[in-house]
Formats: C-alpha cells, structure tokens, sequence
C-alpha cells in the first residue's frame, strides 16, 4: 500500500524495452538502485513498469546496454496533475475536499466504549456529556487523563479507564471490578422477626432470638415469629435485665396467593401483506433527509432504519450518514381470540406470574387456574400455593414507636 | 581455504549460511512463486526459463509465463507457472 502509493506520488511508466542487451540493463538498474517491476517477455521485446525518476536515471544505462525504451502508459499524480493542468476547477475542488478533510479531522465525531457491563453506554455517554465531552469537539480540547480520573472517581464498580484518540474516534476502554465493591455489613440493630404472610409454618431454624411460634402453627400477618427481646434472670429465677439482639430465624410457611387477571377478548391483528418500499436517509452533521416516494393511499406501513456512519481509514469517522429505510406494508383487524388462543395467553400470564414468584425463591406445591369468559372479557384467576420463607425484620425502636402511637391514640380516644 | 575455515565456523556455531557466506536462499511457494535471494546477476530472463549468477554457481528457473514480479539487488520474486528448478555449478 506504502509502495503503491509511493508509485502513485512519484508517477510511473508502463515501458517497452528492444534491444540486445536486455539482461545487462536489468542489472545495471539493480546496480544504480533503479526499481522495475512486472518484468514481462513477450517474444521480441520486454515490457515493464519503471518510476519516473528510475526513467530519467537510465538514460545512460540505455546506451550502454544498446536497448530502446518506449512508453506505453503514463501513471501516477505527476501525470494526472499535466494532463489537468488547465482544469482550474477541479484543482480547486480538490483542494477543498483535502482542506474539508483535513478540517473534520480536527473533530471527534464517534465516541465509543468497550468493556462496560454493568454500566450502560447510554450511561457513560451522559456522564461524558456532562463534562462537555460530545460528538463533534475539537480533539485539542480533550483530556484524556481527565475523562480516565472522571470516570473512575464517578463510577465506583469501574477499576480501570483507558481514554484513547483514535483518528476522529474517541476509545473509552473499561475494566469493572468483579468483586463487590462493598461488603455488606451484617444488621446488629435489636428486632424482633415478624411474619409478612399469614400462612402456615413448615421449617424453622433460629439462630438468635427466641422463638414465639412453632412447627405447624398458624401465623397472621405482622405477628412475632421471633422474639429479640432475651429475659436475663438471677439465680431465684428474677428477672434482671433484657437483652436485646437481632432475632434471626429461618423460617418457612405454606400460604396461598390468588391472582386475577382481565383482558378483552377483542384484540387487534397486524397481518404483513407482502408488499415492501425502499427509502433512502442521508444526514450530515444535524442536518437530514429522507429519500422516500409518499404512499398517495396512505397505508399503514412499519419502516425500519439501518444507519451506517461514513468512514475513510478504520478511525478516521466523519459526522456523514446513510441508510437505507425498508418499509413492510401491514394491515390492522379485530378479532376475537379462540379458544385455542385463550388457553395460551393464561397459559403465558400464568407462567410469567409463576416465574415471578420462583425468581423470588418462593417454591410452588400448587397451582389451580379458571379461565373465565364473557362475551368481552376473559379472565383467568389462579390461586398458587407456595412454600416461602415468611421472616422480616421489624427493628425494636420501630415496634415500640408503632406502640407508643397506637397507645396514644387508645387514650386519645 | 578461508572459505573452507569460514564454512566449518558457521556450521560449527549453526549461523545461517545465507546471512554469513552469502548462499543463494531459494523459496517455492507451491508452483506459482519463487522467492530467490542473495542472487548476483540475471544472466538470462525469457519466458519460459529465468537463469541467474549466484554465488556458487548458476541457477535456473524453468516454466512457462515467466514474470519477474519484483527484483532488486539482491532479491527477485518469480510467478508463473514453475517447471523445474536447477543448481549447477562447482
């Protein structure tokens, strides 16, 4: 490519060669360092490319040689720039384009982020945005030990940030930590464990506190499954003091749980009916069109974009844009679902409720589902039985704010 | 005889002897290309053969549509369709 275009500045000559001493010549340019390449026989005579100036150096190893050089083509800018010579315009046009390059060069028209998992690109975008880093700054104002120190200090899962300017690309490369950054501290805060649900207790395992209830026991909701409030007592079985701990138990409950769900029965179809437009869509800069015949029928269409951005070399990024818009012609229509299509959308809802419940932990016994269905309305109404664990926290001060208002209230009253 | 004592150091301590004594290094890529290095001179260059001054001898290159793709003082690069390739000399 180097050498190509080495060729290309300094011109090139596609030559004929006659004469005796063909092999001589051959040696003398290898000797005066004067390059020919694609050495072709073709019988009477030999052709080749030389470079201009490999030209101009061999007269002499001409004579010398006893052979004969005729050009056949004329390459290269050299050549390009004579044959040209009278076109002002063009010359002109050149210059510009090249000073229009040049000029864009000096501007970051793409940013883009690499290893980055937890954080969003969108998210990094922002930040950069908001520390006026965006698309189309010059590169010059652009620190990137700024961004990197940035980044770091704003994003704490972020360990590593290489910033990079790249042609007109700005490179944010990112290495997150893989550990969690902190490390949750174990609650020691006095309280009591207390039931979320009303259910049924199935297991129970404590570890501190001391338990109220017990194995096959009904449980309300709110109710104290676990004591943090520990009697201390003397020796005559007196009490002295109470020790307040953080009540931790694992306990599980069977309980049950009743959903409903409603939808109409009519319901719109979007049907493809084959038909297809292609548009195109240029920007440059803010500035964008869209090359796209109207629909004089007006009729409903779905259109997808594809946008490329225009590049010179693998960096070099310039603010142009092209893509071509597909449109798919669609038709609209009511229906009423059939039975068929009944049985899979509760099919669906029942599944995406119970894939809630198990992302959760909760282990499901059973599940009981009623599709019900009017003339515009279906309903489904499922109640799941589930095994969960049914401790939470309720810290003492909390407790005793909760009855100090209630008491107030009493008295109130 | 320094060429003898030179040849006996370079396979003594296994320097290449392309680099040391300047032997002729010759690579074929299948039938199309040879890649020859340390070459002297062309002697001959037609289209069907291609014979070249070497340090020890001569060699040559026979074949058909025989194109000098590139060559310098030092390094030539042949394509073409390579029949045979000879080594005469001393």
């Amino acid at each position: 490519m180097i050498l190509w275009l080495l060729h290309q500045w300094r011109g090139y000559l596609y030559v004929c060669m006659s004469g005796f001493g063909a092999e001589r010549f051959f040696n003398l340019c290898a000797a005066n360092g004067i390059e020919l390449w694609e050495v072709i026989d073709q019988e009477k005579n030999y052709q080749f490319y030389m470079t201009l100036p490999g030209y101009r150096a061999s007269k002499l190893l001409m004579r010398k040689a006893n052979i004969r050089l005729r050009i056949l083509r004329k390459m290269g800018l050299p050549f390009f720039l004579y044959r040209n010579r009278r076109r002002k315009l063009s010359l002109l046009g050149m210059l510009m384009c090249i000073l229009l390059f040049y000029s864009m060069s000096l501007f970051i028209w793409d940013i883009s982020f690499e290893g980055n998992t937890r954080y969003t690109d969108e998210m990094l975008v922002q930040y950069v945005n908001r520390h006026d880093i965006h698309y189309g700054m010059r590169k010059s104002q652009i620190s990137c030990d700024k961004i990197e120190a940035g980044i770091r200090n704003e994003f704490s899962e972020i360990t590593w940030v290489s910033a990079q300017v790249s042609g007109t690309k700005l490179f944010i490369k990112i290495k997150e930590s893989e550990v969690l950054s902190i490390i949750p501290v174990k609650d020691e805060t006095p309280s009591d464990l207390v039931a979320s649900d009303s259910g049924t207790i199935t297991k129970m395992m404590v570890r501190s506190g001391i338990a109220q209830v017990s194995i096959g026991d009904e449980v309300e909701k709110g109710q104290v499954l676990v004591s943090g409030a520990i009697p201390v007592t003397n020796d005559n079985e007196e009490l002295i003091t109470i020790r307040q701990v953080h009540a931790d138990a694992d306990i599980y409950g069977i309980l049950s749980y009743s959903y409903t769900k409603e939808y109409p029965r009519l319901h719109t179809v979007t049907v493809k009916t084959g038909k297809e437009r292609i548009g195109y869509y240029g920007k440059a800069f803010q500035y964008s069109a869209v090359l796209l015949v109207p629909d004089p029928q007006n009729r409903s269409w779905n259109f997808t974009k594809e946008l490329h951005q225009m590049k010179i070399f693998e960096n070099f990024y310039l603010p142009f844009y092209y893509g071509i818009i597909r449109g798919t012609e669609y038709q609209t229509y009511e229906r009423f679902y059939t039975r068929e299509e009944e049985n899979a959308l509760a099919n669906q809802i029942e599944n995406l409720f119970l894939k809630n419940l198990m992302e959760k932990g909760v282990h499901i016994i059973e599940n009981n589902v009623k599709i019900l269905d009017n003339e515009s309305v279906c309903r489904i109404e499922g109640i799941v039985t589930v095994e969960k664990s049914i401790g939470q926290d309720l810290p003492m001060i909390k407790r005793d704010e909760m009855r100090m208002k209630r008491g107030t209230y009493d008295n109130y009253n | 005889m320094l060429e003898h004592v030179g040849a006996a150091l370079v396979s003594a301590f296994k320097l290449p002897q392309d680099v040391m004594l300047g032997e002729v290094l010759l690579s074929i890529v299948g039938r199309q290309v040879v890649l020859i290095e340390n070459y002297k001179s062309i002697i001959l260059y037609a289209d069907h053969c291609v014979k070249l001054q070497t340090k020890n001898g001569k060699l040559t290159i026979n074949g058909e549509h025989l194109i000098i793709e590139y060559y310098t003082k030092d390094e030539m690069k042949i394509t073409g369709r390579i029949r045979s390739v000879e080594l005469d000399g001393v």
